[in-house]
Protein backbone atom coordinates (compact mmCIF):
# COMPACT_ATOMS: atom_id res chain seq x y z
CA UNK A 1 0.00 0.00 0.00
CA UNK A 2 1.28 3.42 -0.87
CA UNK A 3 0.81 5.88 1.93
CA UNK A 4 0.83 9.62 2.16
CA UNK A 5 3.91 11.46 3.43
CA UNK A 6 2.11 12.96 6.38
CA UNK A 7 0.50 9.68 7.36
CA UNK A 8 1.84 7.60 10.21
CA UNK A 9 4.02 4.63 9.35
CA UNK A 10 1.81 1.77 8.14
CA UNK A 11 2.91 -0.52 10.97
CA UNK A 12 0.99 1.71 13.35
CA UNK A 13 -1.75 3.13 11.22
CA UNK A 14 -4.46 4.80 13.26
CA UNK A 15 -8.08 5.85 12.84
CA UNK A 16 -7.64 7.97 9.73
CA UNK A 17 -6.75 4.87 7.75
CA UNK A 18 -9.24 2.38 9.07
CA UNK A 19 -11.21 2.54 5.84
CA UNK A 20 -8.16 1.65 3.80
CA UNK A 21 -7.70 -1.57 5.75
CA UNK A 22 -11.32 -2.50 6.22
CA UNK A 23 -11.40 -4.64 3.09
CA UNK A 24 -8.45 -6.74 4.21
CA UNK A 25 -9.23 -10.31 5.14
CA UNK A 26 -7.71 -9.93 8.59
CA UNK A 27 -8.75 -6.35 9.03
CA UNK A 28 -11.61 -6.46 11.47
CA UNK A 29 -9.79 -7.74 14.58
CA UNK A 30 -6.62 -5.91 13.68
CA UNK A 31 -8.37 -2.60 13.14
CA UNK A 32 -10.36 -2.99 16.33
CA UNK A 33 -7.14 -3.51 18.26
CA UNK A 34 -5.56 -0.47 16.68
CA UNK A 35 -8.62 1.69 17.33
CA UNK A 36 -8.57 0.66 20.97
CA UNK A 37 -4.89 1.48 21.25
CA UNK A 38 -5.48 4.97 19.88
CA UNK A 39 -8.19 5.57 22.45
CA UNK A 40 -5.97 4.27 25.22
CA UNK A 41 -3.04 6.38 24.11
CA UNK A 42 -5.23 9.46 24.17
CA UNK A 43 -6.28 8.80 27.75
CA UNK A 44 -2.99 7.68 29.22
CA UNK A 45 -0.24 5.19 28.60
CA UNK A 46 -1.07 1.60 29.43
CA UNK A 47 1.47 -1.02 28.42
CA UNK A 48 -1.22 -3.65 28.82
CA UNK A 49 -2.87 -2.30 25.68
CA UNK A 50 0.11 -2.34 23.35
CA UNK A 51 -0.67 -3.40 19.80
CA UNK A 52 -0.37 -7.10 19.20
CA UNK A 53 2.75 -6.93 17.02
CA UNK A 54 4.56 -4.98 19.73
CA UNK A 55 3.45 -7.41 22.42
CA UNK A 56 4.90 -10.18 20.27
CA UNK A 57 8.17 -8.27 20.03
CA UNK A 58 8.22 -8.05 23.83
CA UNK A 59 7.57 -11.82 23.95
CA UNK A 60 10.60 -12.40 21.74
CA UNK A 61 12.82 -10.96 24.44
CA UNK A 62 11.46 -13.07 27.29
CA UNK A 63 13.17 -16.24 28.49
CA UNK A 64 11.05 -19.38 28.34
CA UNK A 65 9.64 -19.37 31.91
CA UNK A 66 8.56 -15.72 31.61
CA UNK A 67 7.14 -16.44 28.18
CA UNK A 68 4.94 -19.13 29.71
CA UNK A 69 3.69 -16.76 32.41
CA UNK A 70 2.96 -13.96 29.93
CA UNK A 71 -0.59 -14.98 28.91
CA UNK A 72 -1.74 -15.21 32.53
CA UNK A 73 -1.07 -11.52 33.17
CA UNK A 74 -3.81 -9.90 31.10
CA UNK A 75 -6.60 -11.20 28.89
CA UNK A 76 -5.40 -9.42 25.74
CA UNK A 77 -1.97 -10.96 26.22
CA UNK A 78 -3.44 -14.44 25.90
CA UNK A 79 -4.42 -13.60 22.34
CA UNK A 80 -0.99 -12.15 21.56
CA UNK A 81 0.64 -15.30 22.82
CA UNK A 82 -1.78 -17.58 20.98
CA UNK A 83 -1.31 -15.81 17.66
CA UNK A 84 2.40 -15.24 18.05
CA UNK A 85 4.26 -16.38 15.00
CA UNK A 86 7.42 -16.46 17.03
CA UNK A 87 7.09 -19.86 18.65
CA UNK A 88 10.23 -20.94 16.83
CA UNK A 89 12.27 -18.46 18.87
CA UNK A 90 12.51 -21.07 21.62
CA UNK A 91 14.91 -22.99 19.49
CA UNK A 92 17.22 -19.97 19.52
CA UNK A 93 17.43 -19.74 23.29
CA UNK A 94 20.30 -21.31 25.14
CA UNK A 95 19.66 -24.96 25.93
CA UNK A 96 18.54 -26.21 29.31
CA UNK A 97 20.31 -28.98 31.14
CA UNK A 98 18.07 -31.75 32.43
CA UNK A 99 19.09 -32.54 35.99
CA UNK A 100 19.12 -36.12 37.23
CA UNK A 101 16.07 -37.22 39.18
CA UNK A 102 16.82 -36.66 42.84
CA UNK A 103 16.12 -39.95 44.65
CA UNK A 104 15.71 -38.13 47.98
CA UNK A 105 13.19 -35.62 46.63
CA UNK A 106 10.26 -35.26 48.97
CA UNK A 107 7.62 -34.78 46.28
CA UNK A 108 6.10 -38.18 45.71
CA UNK A 109 3.08 -39.20 43.77
CA UNK A 110 0.22 -41.27 45.08
CA UNK A 111 1.76 -43.77 47.42
CA UNK A 112 1.91 -47.13 45.74
CA UNK A 113 4.05 -48.87 48.27
CA UNK A 114 7.70 -49.05 47.27
CA UNK A 115 6.88 -47.85 43.76
CA UNK A 116 6.28 -44.25 44.84
CA UNK A 117 8.49 -42.00 42.70
CA UNK A 118 9.14 -38.29 42.56
CA UNK A 119 6.77 -36.65 40.08
CA UNK A 120 8.93 -33.90 38.81
CA UNK A 121 11.64 -33.23 36.29
CA UNK A 122 14.22 -30.54 36.94
CA UNK A 123 16.06 -28.34 34.49
CA UNK A 124 18.88 -25.83 34.79
CA UNK A 125 18.50 -22.74 32.65
CA UNK A 126 21.95 -21.55 31.59
CA UNK A 127 20.73 -18.10 30.56
CA UNK A 128 19.49 -17.10 34.02
CA UNK A 129 21.40 -19.66 36.08
CA UNK A 130 18.30 -21.03 37.79
CA UNK A 131 16.78 -24.44 38.18
CA UNK A 132 13.16 -24.99 37.20
CA UNK A 133 10.86 -27.79 38.18
CA UNK A 134 8.22 -29.38 35.99
CA UNK A 135 5.74 -30.93 38.36
CA UNK A 136 3.13 -33.47 37.40
CA UNK A 137 4.31 -34.66 34.00
CA UNK A 138 1.79 -37.25 32.95
CA UNK A 139 2.38 -40.07 32.41
CA UNK A 140 5.17 -39.76 34.94
CA UNK A 141 8.57 -39.54 33.33
CA UNK A 142 10.52 -40.20 36.49
CA UNK A 143 10.83 -43.88 35.67
CA UNK A 144 11.97 -43.08 32.14
CA UNK A 145 15.54 -42.73 31.05
CA UNK A 146 16.32 -39.71 28.90
CA UNK A 147 18.16 -41.02 25.85
CA UNK A 148 18.42 -37.91 23.70
CA UNK A 149 16.92 -34.60 22.68
CA UNK A 150 16.15 -32.41 19.70
CA UNK A 151 14.88 -28.83 19.99
CA UNK A 152 12.01 -28.88 22.50
CA UNK A 153 11.73 -32.66 22.52
CA UNK A 154 13.30 -35.12 24.88
CA UNK A 155 13.46 -38.76 23.85
CA UNK A 156 12.76 -40.99 26.83
CA UNK A 157 12.74 -44.74 27.21
CA UNK A 158 10.57 -46.56 29.72
CA UNK A 159 11.29 -49.78 31.55
CA UNK A 160 10.34 -51.89 28.50
CA UNK A 161 12.46 -49.73 26.15
CA UNK A 162 9.40 -48.12 24.63
CA UNK A 163 10.45 -44.74 23.29
CA UNK A 164 8.50 -41.57 24.00
CA UNK A 165 8.93 -37.97 23.00
CA UNK A 166 8.37 -35.42 25.75
CA UNK A 167 7.95 -31.74 25.03
CA UNK A 168 9.40 -30.11 28.10
CA UNK A 169 7.57 -26.84 27.48
CA UNK A 170 4.04 -28.04 26.87
CA UNK A 171 4.08 -31.38 28.63
CA UNK A 172 3.01 -33.11 25.42
CA UNK A 173 4.11 -36.70 25.15
CA UNK A 174 4.15 -38.79 22.01
CA UNK A 175 4.61 -42.51 22.15
CA UNK A 176 6.79 -43.69 19.33
CA UNK A 177 5.99 -46.98 17.64
CA UNK A 178 7.39 -49.99 19.39
CA UNK A 179 10.89 -50.87 18.31
CA UNK A 180 9.53 -54.29 17.37
CA UNK A 181 7.82 -52.64 14.36
CA UNK A 182 11.32 -52.44 12.91
CA UNK A 183 11.88 -55.59 10.89
CA UNK A 184 15.33 -56.20 12.30
CA UNK A 185 14.31 -56.21 15.99
CA UNK A 186 12.63 -59.12 17.74
CA UNK A 187 11.19 -59.00 21.23
CA UNK A 188 11.26 -61.87 23.68
CA UNK A 189 8.35 -61.90 26.09
CA UNK A 190 7.79 -63.74 29.34
CA UNK A 191 4.74 -65.83 30.14
CA UNK A 192 2.68 -62.73 31.03
CA UNK A 193 3.48 -61.04 27.75
CA UNK A 194 5.95 -58.52 29.17
CA UNK A 195 8.98 -57.79 27.06
CA UNK A 196 12.09 -59.07 28.75
CA UNK A 197 14.66 -58.61 26.01
CA UNK A 198 15.20 -57.58 22.41
CA UNK A 199 17.19 -59.24 19.70
CA UNK A 200 18.82 -57.22 16.94
CA UNK A 201 19.39 -58.61 13.46
CA UNK A 202 22.04 -56.37 11.94
CA UNK A 203 21.59 -55.71 8.24
CA UNK A 204 23.47 -53.63 5.71
CA UNK A 205 23.09 -49.91 5.05
CA UNK A 206 20.49 -49.45 7.75
CA UNK A 207 19.33 -45.88 8.29
CA UNK A 208 16.90 -44.61 10.88
CA UNK A 209 15.83 -40.98 10.76
CA UNK A 210 13.56 -38.91 12.95
CA UNK A 211 12.33 -36.00 10.88
CA UNK A 212 11.42 -32.86 12.80
CA UNK A 213 9.83 -29.70 11.46
CA UNK A 214 11.40 -26.28 12.05
CA UNK A 215 9.43 -25.83 15.26
CA UNK A 216 10.42 -29.22 16.59
CA UNK A 217 7.20 -30.97 15.65
CA UNK A 218 7.69 -34.62 14.83
CA UNK A 219 6.94 -35.07 11.17
CA UNK A 220 7.80 -38.67 10.58
CA UNK A 221 10.04 -41.53 11.51
CA UNK A 222 11.82 -43.29 8.68
CA UNK A 223 13.88 -46.34 8.47
CA UNK A 224 15.45 -47.81 5.46
CA UNK A 225 17.52 -50.75 4.33
CA UNK A 226 17.76 -50.07 0.66
CA UNK A 227 14.18 -48.83 0.20
CA UNK A 228 12.70 -46.14 2.46
CA UNK A 229 9.60 -46.84 4.50
CA UNK A 230 7.65 -44.43 6.68
CA UNK A 231 6.49 -45.88 9.97
CA UNK A 232 5.00 -42.87 11.76
CA UNK B 1 30.48 10.43 6.01
CA UNK B 2 32.32 11.20 2.80
CA UNK B 3 34.39 14.42 2.84
CA UNK B 4 32.84 17.32 1.01
CA UNK B 5 29.38 15.85 1.12
CA UNK B 6 26.84 18.64 1.63
CA UNK B 7 25.25 18.68 5.05
CA UNK B 8 21.49 18.34 4.65
CA UNK B 9 19.28 19.00 7.62
CA UNK B 10 15.64 18.07 8.04
CA UNK B 11 13.14 19.45 10.48
CA UNK B 12 10.68 17.26 12.35
CA UNK B 13 7.68 19.04 13.84
CA UNK B 14 5.93 17.44 16.81
CA UNK B 15 2.16 17.38 17.35
CA UNK B 16 2.48 20.29 19.80
CA UNK B 17 4.42 22.39 17.32
CA UNK B 18 8.02 21.94 18.55
CA UNK B 19 10.66 21.76 15.80
CA UNK B 20 13.72 19.53 15.87
CA UNK B 21 16.51 19.89 13.35
CA UNK B 22 18.75 16.93 12.67
CA UNK B 23 20.98 15.59 9.95
CA UNK B 24 18.96 14.01 7.18
CA UNK B 25 21.08 10.88 7.42
CA UNK B 26 20.19 10.55 11.11
CA UNK B 27 16.51 11.10 10.37
CA UNK B 28 16.65 8.40 7.69
CA UNK B 29 16.72 5.81 10.47
CA UNK B 30 12.95 6.36 10.39
CA UNK B 31 11.16 4.48 7.59
CA UNK B 32 8.45 7.12 7.65
CA UNK B 33 10.96 9.95 7.10
CA UNK B 34 12.77 7.87 4.47
CA UNK B 35 9.57 7.33 2.48
CA UNK B 36 8.58 10.99 2.83
CA UNK B 37 11.93 12.17 1.46
CA UNK B 38 11.92 9.53 -1.28
CA UNK B 39 8.78 11.02 -2.78
CA UNK B 40 10.41 14.45 -2.73
CA UNK B 41 8.75 15.97 0.29
CA UNK B 42 9.84 17.09 3.73
CA UNK B 43 12.97 19.01 2.77
CA UNK B 44 11.19 22.37 2.76
CA UNK B 45 11.28 24.89 5.60
CA UNK B 46 7.97 23.58 6.94
CA UNK B 47 9.67 20.30 7.79
CA UNK B 48 7.92 16.99 8.33
CA UNK B 49 4.89 17.06 10.60
CA UNK B 50 4.91 14.13 13.01
CA UNK B 51 1.39 13.52 14.18
CA UNK B 52 0.51 11.94 17.53
CA UNK B 53 4.00 12.48 18.94
CA UNK B 54 4.65 15.26 21.43
CA UNK B 55 7.81 17.36 21.56
CA UNK B 56 8.95 15.69 24.79
CA UNK B 57 8.85 12.23 23.20
CA UNK B 58 10.18 13.37 19.83
CA UNK B 59 13.19 15.00 21.51
CA UNK B 60 14.15 11.58 22.95
CA UNK B 61 13.70 9.93 19.54
CA UNK B 62 15.95 12.59 17.97
CA UNK B 63 18.64 11.93 20.61
CA UNK B 64 18.48 8.20 19.74
CA UNK B 65 18.72 8.85 15.98
CA UNK B 66 21.67 11.23 16.40
CA UNK B 67 23.56 8.79 18.61
CA UNK B 68 23.02 5.83 16.28
CA UNK B 69 23.87 7.83 13.18
CA UNK B 70 27.09 9.09 14.80
CA UNK B 71 28.02 5.58 15.92
CA UNK B 72 27.37 4.15 12.43
CA UNK B 73 29.37 6.96 10.77
CA UNK B 74 32.28 6.38 13.17
CA UNK B 75 32.17 2.64 12.47
CA UNK B 76 32.33 3.32 8.71
CA UNK B 77 35.48 5.37 9.23
CA UNK B 78 37.19 2.69 11.32
CA UNK B 79 39.73 0.26 10.00
CA UNK B 80 37.62 -2.61 8.73
CA UNK B 81 40.16 -5.15 9.97
CA UNK B 82 40.05 -3.98 13.57
CA UNK B 83 37.48 -6.48 14.84
CA UNK B 84 38.31 -5.87 18.48
CA UNK B 85 37.53 -2.19 18.20
CA UNK B 86 34.28 -2.91 16.40
CA UNK B 87 33.14 -5.26 19.14
CA UNK B 88 34.10 -2.70 21.80
CA UNK B 89 32.19 0.06 19.99
CA UNK B 90 29.16 -2.16 19.63
CA UNK B 91 29.27 -2.97 23.32
CA UNK B 92 29.61 0.71 24.17
CA UNK B 93 26.59 1.57 22.01
CA UNK B 94 24.55 -1.17 23.66
CA UNK B 95 25.47 0.21 27.09
CA UNK B 96 24.39 3.67 25.91
CA UNK B 97 21.12 2.20 24.62
CA UNK B 98 20.36 0.48 27.91
CA UNK B 99 21.07 3.65 29.87
CA UNK B 100 19.01 5.72 27.42
CA UNK B 101 15.97 3.46 27.69
CA UNK B 102 16.10 3.14 31.48
CA UNK B 103 12.92 5.21 31.80
CA UNK B 104 9.66 5.26 33.65
CA UNK B 105 7.11 3.11 31.89
CA UNK B 106 4.88 6.02 30.80
CA UNK B 107 7.78 7.59 28.89
CA UNK B 108 8.87 4.18 27.64
CA UNK B 109 5.38 3.52 26.32
CA UNK B 110 5.28 6.90 24.53
CA UNK B 111 8.67 6.26 22.93
CA UNK B 112 7.68 2.75 21.86
CA UNK B 113 4.50 3.98 20.19
CA UNK B 114 6.44 6.87 18.59
CA UNK B 115 9.21 4.59 17.31
CA UNK B 116 6.61 2.25 15.89
CA UNK B 117 4.82 5.17 14.22
CA UNK B 118 8.07 6.43 12.73
CA UNK B 119 9.27 2.97 11.73
CA UNK B 120 12.54 3.02 13.68
CA UNK B 121 13.08 -0.72 14.11
CA UNK B 122 16.12 -0.46 16.37
CA UNK B 123 14.29 1.75 18.85
CA UNK B 124 11.15 -0.43 18.76
CA UNK B 125 13.32 -3.43 19.55
CA UNK B 126 15.10 -1.59 22.36
CA UNK B 127 11.79 -0.53 23.97
CA UNK B 128 10.43 -4.07 23.70
CA UNK B 129 13.61 -5.38 25.27
CA UNK B 130 13.17 -2.92 28.15
CA UNK B 131 9.54 -3.94 28.70
CA UNK B 132 10.60 -7.60 28.68
CA UNK B 133 13.39 -6.77 31.12
CA UNK B 134 10.81 -5.25 33.48
CA UNK B 135 8.85 -8.51 33.39
CA UNK B 136 11.67 -11.03 33.67
CA UNK B 137 11.59 -13.37 36.65
CA UNK B 138 8.29 -11.98 37.94
CA UNK B 139 5.03 -13.76 38.58
CA UNK B 140 1.89 -12.65 36.75
CA UNK B 141 0.70 -10.65 39.76
CA UNK B 142 4.12 -9.03 40.22
CA UNK B 143 4.09 -7.98 36.55
CA UNK B 144 0.65 -6.48 37.02
CA UNK B 145 1.87 -4.43 40.00
CA UNK B 146 5.06 -3.37 38.21
CA UNK B 147 3.29 -2.24 35.04
CA UNK B 148 0.11 -1.02 36.72
CA UNK B 149 -2.12 -3.51 34.90
CA UNK B 150 -5.45 -4.44 36.42
CA UNK B 151 -6.29 -8.12 36.80
CA UNK B 152 -9.11 -8.51 34.29
CA UNK B 153 -9.55 -12.28 34.51
CA UNK B 154 -12.83 -13.57 35.86
CA UNK B 155 -12.60 -16.29 38.47
CA UNK B 156 -13.82 -18.77 35.82
CA UNK B 157 -11.03 -17.72 33.44
CA UNK B 158 -8.48 -18.01 36.22
CA UNK B 159 -9.69 -21.50 37.04
CA UNK B 160 -9.48 -22.37 33.34
CA UNK B 161 -5.85 -21.18 33.14
CA UNK B 162 -4.96 -23.37 36.09
CA UNK B 163 -6.77 -26.29 34.46
CA UNK B 164 -5.23 -25.74 31.01
CA UNK B 165 -1.72 -25.17 32.31
CA UNK B 166 -0.99 -27.95 34.75
CA UNK B 167 2.56 -27.79 33.49
CA UNK B 168 3.37 -24.97 35.86
CA UNK B 169 6.95 -23.88 36.30
CA UNK B 170 8.19 -22.88 39.66
CA UNK B 171 11.59 -21.61 40.67
CA UNK B 172 13.53 -23.78 43.07
CA UNK B 173 16.74 -21.85 43.49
Amino acid sequence: MRWLPDAPHPRCDWLGHLAAFSFGPLASGWVKDRARVVLVSLHGADPADLPRDLLESVLDHLPVPDHLRFPSVYTTWQAADATSATACFWAMQSPWLMLPINPTARRYGPIRGVDARPLEARFLSLSDGRAYVIPRPAPAVSDHICVGSSDDWLVTADATSMLHLLNALTGAQVQLPSVTTLPFIDASSDAEGRVVSYGLRVGNNLVIRLVLSECGQVMSVWFGAGNKQKIA
Amino acid sequence: MAAGKPVVMVTLVSSDGQSFQLLEEAALLSAMVRDTIQIGQGRGPAGIPIRNITGQTLSMVVVYCNKHYTAAAAADGDDAADEEKKVANKKQLREWDEQFINLEQDKLYDILVAANNLGIDGLVDLCCWRFADMMKGKSASEIRVKLGIRDDFTSEQRAQIEKDSPWVWSRTT
